[in-house]
C-alpha cells in the first residue's frame, strides 16, 4: 500500500465519522464506529489495495450491524414496555431543537432512497472518487455518476419537500 | 456527438470526466462548447448536487475529534494484533533492543493489558531544534522543519502565553562551554543523518535510541530535559553515561527509573508536523500503580490531562499528545514517569518508577 494507516486515519476520520453518522445518526457511536474500522484495519491482513475504499465498506458494514442490533434492542424495549413515549420531550435550547430536526429530515430523506443510491450518496460525500466509490458498492465506474445523479434528485426533492411540510406544521417524527 | 446524458453530467461535475481525463472527457468539454442544451442542462445538474449536498450537510454534527491513531495500535495490539509491515505501521519503527529477543514485542500484550503502555509523545527533536536554534547552531534545511512554526505569529505566542503557568521558572543558566557543546552536537548528530536516505536515518536514529534506552536512566528530578538531551549525547560521545541504569531486575520496576526523552527525527511523511516520540513501559506487575507527571512547570494543560500534571497509567493506557504548535511555542521541559502510591493522588514525592524499554516513533 502507498499510504500508511496513520496518513489516512488523519485524512479521513472526519469524512468517515460523518458517513458513519449518517447511517447510525449518533455521533458518539458514529465515533466509536469509526474507531474500531481502524483497528480493523491495522488487523487487516493482507493489506487492502484500496484502504480507503475498503475502510468505508467495513464501515457501512458495522454500521449496519449497528443497526440490526438496534433493531433488536428496540424489540427488548418493546417487551418490557417501558412508557417512555407518553413523556415529555425535555426542553432544549432552539438550536439544538431545530438542528435535531434538520438532522431528522434528512434520515427520512435518505431513507427514502434505495440503499444503493444512499450509499453511492454518501461515499461521494465523504469525498471517495467514483473508482473509490465503485470498489466499496460493487457498481460499475460508469454508473456511478448515474446513481448520484439519480440519489441527489431524489434526496434534494425529498428534503425540500419535508421542509416544506415543516413549514406548513406537519410533523416529521 | 450525442446530448450528454445526467450521469456523465454528474460525473464532469465531481471531476471524474474532465477534459484531460481522456477522450471521452475531451469530446465532452468540445460538445459542452457547442452545445446550448447540454450547458443549461449542466447547469441545472450542478444546481441538483448543490441541493442535495445542502441537505447532507443539515445533518452534520459538531465534529468530534479523533483519538490519537496511537490509541488505536494500542486497542488493536490488546486485540492481539502484532505488526509485520512496519513500512506501514507508523506507530512501529523503532524498538529497543532492551525489549529483550526480537519477538518479544511482538507478543501480544492482552494479559497486560493494564499496563499497555503510555506514551509520551516528545517532540524532542523539536528542543533540540530549538536548543540549536537559540544557541547559534543552524540545523540542515532537510531537519530543519516547522522553523516557521517555532517562529509563530507574535499575538499566538501572545496567546499562549497568556494561558501559560505563572508560576515557570526560568532554567538555570548553564556555562556557556557546555551550552555550546550541547548545540554542537544536537547539529553534529543532524548534520550526521542528513546526508542520508530517509530510511538510513530511520536506522541511525532507532540504533540511537535503542542504545540510550538500554543505558540511561532517570535523572534527578530538577533535571531539564534538554540537558539530559545534551547530557546523554555527550556521555554517548565518551562511551559512559552518568545516568547508567543498572542492569534490568525481575519484579517491580521501583528502582530503575527512566527519563523518556529523546530527540527523534520524524515528520517525513507528514510535512509539517514535528517529531513525534512516545515511550512505552515494561510490563509492570499487576498491583503497580502508575502515573505519568510532567514535569515541574510545565503547563498542565499540555497533556490534555483532567489531573493537572498528571496522566494515570493503567489498562485505560494513556497516550500523551502534545498539540505541535503549542509544543513549538513552549517546549516541555521534561516528562518523569513514576511510580504512585495512591494513582489518585499522585504525590510529586513519589519515586520514579516506570522504566522503558520500548521506543516507538510516528505520528497519531
Amino acid at each position: 500500500m502507498s499510504e500508511p494507516w496513520a496518513t489516512i486515519y488523519g485524512q479521513v476520520w472526519d469524512d468517515l465519522v460523518r458517513f458513519l453518522d449518517r447511517k447510525v445518526w449518533d455521533p458518539e457511536r458514529a465515533r466509536d464506529l469509526a474507531q474500531e474500522t481502524f483497528v480493523r484495519a491495522l488487523q487487516a491482513d493482507p493489506v487492502p489495495d484500496d484502504p480507503r475504499a475498503w475502510l468505508f465498506t467495513v464501515a457501512g458494514n458495522l454500521a449496519k450491524d449497528e443497526a440490526r442490533m438496534a433493531i433488536r434492542r428496540r424489540e427488548k424495549l418493546k417487551l418490557i414496555r417501558v412508557d417512555a413515549e407518553d413523556a415529555e420531550p425535555v426542553a432544549g435550547p432552539d438550536e439544538e431543537l431545530e438542528a435535531s430536526d434538520r438532522r431528522a429530515m434528512v434520515r427520512q430523506a435518505l431513507e427514502s432512497l434505495s440503499e444503493r443510491d444512499r450509499e453511492a450518496l454518501l461515499l461521494c460525500d465523504a469525498g471517495l472518487n467514483y473508482t473509490e466509490i465503485a470498489a466499496a458498492t460493487g457498481l460499475s465506474p460508469g454508473s456511478v455518476g448515474t446513481t448520484l445523479s439519480r440519489a441527489r434528485r431524489r434526496l434534494a426533492a425529498a428534503y425540500e419537500a419535508q421542509e416544506g411540510d415543516e413549514e406548513n406544521g406537519v410533523a416529521h417524527r | 456527438m450525442s446530448h450528454i446524458d445526467e450521469g456523465r453530467l454528474h460525473a464532469w461535475l465531481d471531476g471524474a470526466l474532465g477534459p484531460q481525463s481522456g477522450p471521452e472527457g475531451a469530446a465532452m468539454a468540445v460538445h459542452l462548447e457547442e452545445c446550448d442544451e447540454c450547458r443549461s442542462r449542466l447547469e441545472e445538474a450542478r444546481a441538483v448536487r448543490e441541493r442535495a449536498r445542502a441537505a447532507l450537510s443539515a445533518a452534520d454534527s459538531p465534529p468530534l475529534a479523533a483519538p490519537p491513531f496511537v490509541d488505536l495500535v494500542a486497542r488493536a495490539r490488546s486485540d492481539g494484533w502484532t505488526p509485520d509491515d512496519p513500512s506501514d505501521r507508523e506507530s512501529v519503527r523503532i524498538r529497543s533492543r532492551t525489549a529483550g529477543p526480537a519477538g518479544r514485542s511482538r507478543i501480544p500484550r492482552v494479559g497486560l493489558a493494564w499496563a499497555a503502555s503510555i506514551t509520551i509523545a516528545v517532540g524532542a527533536g523539536l528542543l533540540g531544534r530549538e536548543l540549536a536554534l537559540q544557541r547559534g547552531g543552524d540545523l540542515p534545511a532537510e531537519l530543519d522543519f516547522g522553523r516557521e512554526s517555532v517562529e509563530a505569529p507574535a499575538d499566538e505566542q501572545e496567546g499562549f502565553r497568556e494561558n501559560a503557568p505563572a508560576a515557570r521558572e526560568p532554567a538555570p543558566a548553564e556555562p556557556p562551554a557546555r551550552q555550546k557543546s550541547d548545540a554542537r552536537k544536537i547539529v553534529e548528530a543532524e548534520e550526521s543523518t542528513a546526508g542520508r536516505g530517509a530510511e538510513s536515518r530511520k536506522l541511525d536514529v532507532s540504533e540511537r535510541v535503542d542504545a540510550d534506552l538500554a543505558e540511561v536512566a532517570a535523572p534527578p528530578a530538577a533535571l531539564r530535559a534538554h540537558e539530559t538531551i545534551g547530557q546523554v549525547e555527550d556521555e554517548e560521545s565518551s562511551g559512559r553515561n552518568r545516568f547508567a541504569a543498572p542492569p534490568p531486575q525481575p519484579g517491580p520496576a521501583i528502582g530503575h527509573p527512566a527519563l523518556g526523552c529523546w530527540r527523534m527525527e520524524s515528520g517525513q511523511e507528514r510535512s509539517g508536523l514535528p517529531a513525534r516520540l512516545w515511550l512505552t513501559e515494561d510490563p509492570l506487575p499487576d498491583d503497580a500503580h502508575g502515573a505519568l507527571r510532567l514535569k515541574t512547570d510545565m503547563d498542565p494543560g499540555l497533556s490534555g490531562s483532567e489531573a493537572p500534571g498528571w496522566l494515570p497509567l493503567g489498562a485505560d493506557s494513556v497516550w500523551l499528545s502534545i498539540p505541535p504548535r503549542v509544543f513549538r511555542l513552549a517546549p516541555v521541559d521534561g516528562i518523569l514517569v513514576g511510580q504512585v502510591s495512591d494513582p489518585t493522588e499522585p504525590s510529586a514525592a513519589d519515586p520514579l518508577s516506570v522504566r522503558f524499554t520500548r521506543v516507538e516513533c510516528g505520528t497519531p
